[in-house]
């Protein structure tokens, strides 16, 4: 475990934590609107094969950056089409919409890229990393906290700012109020249709930005299902941080942790299981579960109290 | 009479949304094919006929519908107690697990060697199930989110324990071959169609009495419908939805033990299944009622079958067939849906009772 | 004075073909009060829904200020200048009373100014000598603050003409006459207030004119100086209010349900129930009186099993019964008829037969647990005979069948269930006059065949006409238990619902 006091496991745990940490951003400010978003993994696929190929065929990180957002935005308006407009279960319509995107993304890279499993036939943009000056000279915490990917910066920016737009302003009243308590909003004059459409714009921006972390962050290269349960797993994390983006942030840093440490599990010992995949998983679900009995026990006892 | 035709039309409005959602899907499905095959009208053939064109490939659409068919009956009992819980995939994958490894570590006579290796599997199953409502109940994290965790780590699970106890060394990866007494025996010869086929009928069959006639079924519907009446009426909802789950496991646990002992000859399967995603559409395409799911899983085994004959005649990926079932879910599942002309349909009748009423009390006055 | 609002043949049917309003028609005069008066169930809440742009019109025409106007949503309502105080608060509960004023507020700037946003609340309440507090969250309020909170919101976004929908159900009667002042206040300066209410001496009091709607129909608009209450209470009810039934006089031998001390404090810590006793013997019908939310909710709540109490006991036939599940209080012979029939009176979309199978389908379970669905349909259909179901067959999915019906349906399957004690929570709200007087007829049937009876309704002429004691609730205690022979007045019920009268030793000491 001589590894846990290296800058390079800690440095991996942040990269490993940004795509986790934007889809639990998405998760949250969607579920402060009031909507359950099991899409979420789905639309980080679409996003992730999107932005690839648009960015091979124009050449242009740019373009690909963009295209892959309208796609994030534009599945996450299919969902609340469905959902809000049309009435139909989240659930139901999340899973529907994950479904094709398993699916469909295959179907499309066999046509694009020729191949069921990967793009890397085709020459794609990628984000670059960035080292920031001063930051890097500070010996340990330097090398933690620079040379990450432009798309982890952005996400720590977006979660600060999400934070603030939730908590300090007029739109992230509305988005609360909307969440809470739907006729209230309705009879206060916020249209409520609106208010969750924008929230969903939102996050289909933080899904596009997390999915194009995984094909032209991390990797350089879009493969099939990449983002193998991120999506889900964010669901879980707003679970626990409860709508807040900070404790979001905070809380997929457990994912970031847990699955560094299967990694490095897995380098450094002679294990050939398979089961140690399935460790960050397990990991989130035990602490879930302690999180919220030490904290309804903790309630309890307050209720005696008081 | 005119009455009574149009109360005809209004009790086979959910079958006419999910035929016409179905036709929609199906005509999206073709304008991809058209706008990104070079021989449209030949893909879209082979897609439509590809089955029917030897015996062979019809054998496999039934093959293919079996466990479609039980990860559907199995959603069935799961998912009216009014949770959606798609635990059904972890089961499926653990019972085909379980099942081989009975099948190649417990030396048993024939018959009793199928037996407890499908009810080992059928429990686990059940259990496996279960786990999704019981973690919700201490997390407060939305059972659909915690199955898809749970279907992961049965898969990791059951890869690993196949990986380090039954795992042949030779060739590629495996587990080592089925003794002959832990197989399902052929039923019909020249093709696959096993013993586990009359297991799969006596299965219908129960979900079928289960769920329309027994008062735990009644018990399970009432509560997906409207939990708080549930209760207030005396149904320990939180018992009941348990069951549900442990009992929909059972099918799906199984259809794993039966899938892998009666069409394998040993266990290969790297990959997730994903079994029940098509079971969840074979459900839903079966407005819930066990009795259609047969038809449905033969539907969506059909489309399977076409779509891998299609993609090996054409340049076609066989998944252009998922766009179809997000798209029959998405219009299935939306309760406004063909809305307007069930509302059009509700005003007429409202207008009229009221015309009749006022009619009457005018009289009386 | 001019015409502000004029409805013309509004109508309205609900999802599921229930039609609310039918044709109606009436106007409202600026600066006037205006009552709206009529029945639970008579389309009051929907037609001022429809007003607010709540709820989408199904055909008619609205006019305001000669123009006609369509609402898609209530902004355009209140770009309108109508505002509307709904029954149950619009509210949002973790908010503070300044977010909540400032909430969907379009001047707005996009960062919100916290301090600025209360200072502005308090020059409103000011104003309009309004006393509420900012800073403090709308959960920690009462719910006095909580209307005057609700009525400022709509005043500070511009309304001109403002509807209120029962405002004084859950007021004290200090609140009410508070509420009455600001409301002539407001009046004076120029608004226009729709008021609607089932509270005739109130709306006698307040309004200049009354409309009453009848059954999703109107009734006529008439003079309030003009009619008097028993006039308006007619043209409501389309007949004399008092129900005389011929009441068998009967023994009570034993009791059957005994209440001790309870105690119960919700969520947010308000003391809802505080040391209530009685009990129910067989043969008798207890009514429960009392202004919404004085605990008789939650008494009913207790004794049914569905929430259990902090303190206290519940015995049901000698058996103590207070934390039990409901399955077993049922099995022992409480049946329940629940206050809200579609929320948790039976599976909307499910049909007649297996909502009337519901409370006893063990025992159509063979051994098997197969049920048995030729004795069901029997059972059934005999049920749908004798409490008249207006159904075209037992198949008929429930939600299709009136609201009368469906509580008649209802009332069969807790009637017929072979219970002892009959728990009866607002047993005719929101049906017709048929179905009220057969609800009634049945409930004295039930009384004659020795069963005990325990009946909470708003409707006091109900209580009046069945109960053989009535029991007043006020602020969780028992302020009085009147023996009904002769009949008590409802002027002495609202009295003692009030709390401006208590009887000494309100707790029976039997």
């Amino acid at each position: 475990m001589a590894f846990l006091a290296s800058p390079s496991f800690w440095f991996s745990v942040l990269a490993s934590t940004t795509p986790v940490m934007l889809a639990t951003l998405a998760a949250n400010i969607v579920s402060q609107a009031g909507i359950f978003n099991l899409a979420i993994e789905g639309t980080m696929l679409i996003c992730a094969l999107a932005g690839v190929l648009a960015s091979a065929y124009s050449k242009s990180l740019l373009v690909g950056a963009l295209v892959g957002i309208a796609f994030g935005i534009l599945v996450s308006f299919v969902l609340g089409y469905f959902t809000l407009v049309m009435r139909g279960p989240m659930n139901a319509c999340g899973v529907a919409i994950n479904l094709t995107a398993t699916g469909g993304t295959v179907f499309v890279l066999v046509l694009t890229a020729g191949s069921k499993i990967t793009s890397s036939s085709l020459v794609s943009k990628t984000f670059p990393n960035i080292t920031i000056p001063g930051l890097k000279s500070i010996p340990f915490i330097g090398s933690v906290l620079s040379g990450h990917n432009f798309i982890t910066y952005v996400g720590w920016i977006l979660v600060a700012l999400t934070w603030f737009l939730l908590y300090k302003t007029k739109l992230g009243l509305n988005i609360r109020a909307v969440g809470e308590n739907e006729e209230a909003a309705q009879s206060a004059g916020i249209n409520v249709l609106k208010t969750r459409f924008i929230a969903l714009t939102f996050c289909g921006v933080f899904c596009a930005l997390g999915g194009m972390y995984l094909s032209m962050g991390s990797l350089k290269s879009f493969t099939a299902g990449m983002v193998s349960g991120r999506g889900y797993l964010s669901l879980a994390m707003q679970a626990i941080s409860q709508g807040n983006p900070v404790l979001g942030f905070l809380s997929s840093l457990l994912y970031g942790f847990s699955d560094t440490i299967t990694v490095y599990l897995q380098l450094y010992s002679d294990l050939d299981l398979k089961l140690i995949d399935a460790f960050p998983y397990v990991f989130i679900i035990v602490v879930l579960t302690i999180l919220q009995v030490s904290k309804s026990k903790a309630e309890a006892r307050r209720a005696k109290a008081a | 009479m005119n009455k009574k035709k149009k109360f005809d039309i209004m009790n086979y409005f959910n079958v006419i949304r999910i035929v016409i959602a179905m036709a929609i899907a199906l005509l999206i499905v073709f304008a991809i094919i058209f706008f990104v095959s070079e021989d449209p009208v030949f893909a879209i053939q082979k897609l439509m006929l590809g089955p029917l064109q030897t015996k062979r490939s019809f054998f496999n659409v039934i093959e293919r519908a079996v466990p479609l068919i039980f990860t559907g009956l199995s959603l069935n009992i799961v998912l009216r107690s009014g949770v959606f819980n798609i635990a059904a995939d972890g089961a499926f994958y653990m019972g085909a697990v379980i099942a081989t490894a009975i099948a190649i570590r417990v030396p048993l006579p024939n018959i009793l060697h199928q037996f407890v290796l499908i009810v080992a599997a059928a429990i686990a199953g059940g259990f496996i199930s279960m786990l999704p409502v019981l973690i919700n109940k201490y997390t407060k994290v939305d059972p659909t989110v915690l199955s898809i965790m749970f279907n992961s780590i049965f898969y990791y699970l059951g890869l690993s324990i196949i990986s380090a106890f039954f795992l042949e060394g030779s060739g590629s990866w495996g587990s080592a071959k089925f003794p002959a007494d832990a197989k399902l025996g052929n039923l019909i010869k020249g093709t696959s169609m096993n013993y586990g086929f009359l297991i799969l009928i006596a299965s219908i069959i129960f979900v079928v009495i289960l769920m329309e006639k027994t008062s735990f079924g009644y018990k399970v519907r009432v509560t997906g419908i409207n939990p708080a009446f549930a209760k207030t009426a005396g149904i320990k909802t939180g018992k009941i939805i348990l069951g549900a789950q442990f009992i929909g496991g059972i099918f799906a646990g199984m259809g794993g033990a039966i899938e892998m002992v009666g069409m394998y000859k040993r266990f290969y399967w790297q990959s997730p299944v994903n079994y029940v995603w098509d079971g969840l559409l074979v459900h839903m395409l079966a407005n819930q009622n066990p009795v259609f799911i047969p038809l449905t899983a033969f539907f969506i085994a059909y489309l399977r079958i076409g779509a891998e004959i299609m993609s090996r005649a054409t340049d076609l990926d066989p998944e252009v067939v998922t766009f179809l079932q997000g798209i029959i879910i998405l219009l299935v599942a939306s309760e406004r849906f063909l809305y307007k002309f069930k509302q059009k349909h509700e005003q007429k009748l409202a207008l009229e009772q009221a015309e009749l009423a006022s009619a009457q009390e005018g009289g009386n006055a | 004075m001019e015409n502000l609002l004029e409805l013309k043949n509004v109508t309205k049917i609900y999802e599921g073909g229930v039609l609310a309003n039918h044709n109606i028609c009436f106007d409202v005069r600026e600066g006037e009060i205006h009552a709206l008066v009529g029945e639970n169930g008579a389309g009051k809440s929907t037609l001022m829904k429809i007003l607010f742009g709540l709820i989408p019109i199904t055909s008619g025409q609205i006019f305001l200020r000669g123009k006609e106007v369509k609402f898609n949503s209530s902004s355009d309502a209140i770009a309108a200048g109508i505002g509307m105080v709904h029954q149950h608060f619009m509210l949002v509960d973790s908010l503070t009373g300044a977010e909540n004023m400032m909430l969907g507020i379009k001047e707005e700037k996009f960062v919100s100014n916290r301090k600025a946003d209360i200072e502005k609340t308090r020059e409103i309440a000011d104003k309009y000598h309004f006393d509420i507090d900012p800073e403090k969250r709308v959960r920690d309020m009462s719910v006095g603050m909580k209307q005057k909170l609700e009525i400022l919101k709509i005043l500070y976004r511009g309304a001109r003409l403002i509807i209120l929908d029962e405002p004084t159900a859950v007021l004290t009667p200090q609140e009410t006459e508070e509420l009455f002042e600001r409301l002539i206040d407001l009046k004076k300066q120029g608004m226009t207030i729709i008021f609607i209410s089932h509270k005739l001496n109130e709306v006698k009091r307040i309004s200049d004119r009354i409309t009453v709607l009848k059954g999703g129909k109107t009734k006529g608009t008439f003079n309030t100086a003009d009619v008097t209450e028993e006039e308006i209470s007619n043209k409501m009810v389309g007949r004399v209010i008092s129900f005389s039934y011929e009441k068998k006089p009967m023994k009570p031998q034993k009791e059957l349900l005994r209440v001790e001390n309870l105690t119960f404090k919700d969520r947010f810590d308000v003391m809802k129930l505080d040391g209530v006793s009685f009990s129910v013997k067989d043969s008798e019908i207890v009514g429960i009186a009392g202004v919404e939310g004085n605990g008789q909710e939650e008494l009913i709540n207790i004794i049914t099993a569905n929430l259990r109490a902090r303190s206290g006991s519940v015995e049901f036939k000698g058996k103590d019964i207070t934390r039990e599940s409901i399955g077993a209080v049922r099995q022992m012979g409480m049946s329940y008829v629940p206050e809200d029939r579609l929320y948790n009176g039976c599976a909307a979309s499910m049909s007649v037969q297996e909502n009337l199978m519901v409370s006893n389908i063990d025992s159509f379970a063979r051994k098997s647990k197969v049920v048995d669905f030729k004795k069901v349909k029997e059972h059934c259909r005999t049920l749908i005979q004798e409490f008249n179901v207006k159904t075209k067959d037992e198949n008929q999915p429930i939600k299709s069948l009136s609201g009368g019906n469906i509580q008649k349906a209802i009332v069969a399957r807790e009637f017929c269930a072979g219970s002892n004690l009959l728990v009866l929570d607002q047993p005719t709200r929101g049906v017709d006059v048929g179905a009220m007087n057969f609800i009634h007829q049945k409930i004295l049937e039930m009384r004659s065949a020795g069963k005990g009876i325990l009946l909470s309704s708003a409707d006091l002429t109900e209580l009046i006409a069945l109960s053989d004691r009535i029991l007043v609730m006020h602020k969780g205690k028992i302020v009085a238990s009147l023996d009904n022979e002769p009949k008590v007045s409802d002027k002495e019920l609202g009295l003692y619902m009030l709390g401006i009268k208590t009887q000494e030793g309100g707790n029976e000491d039997e």
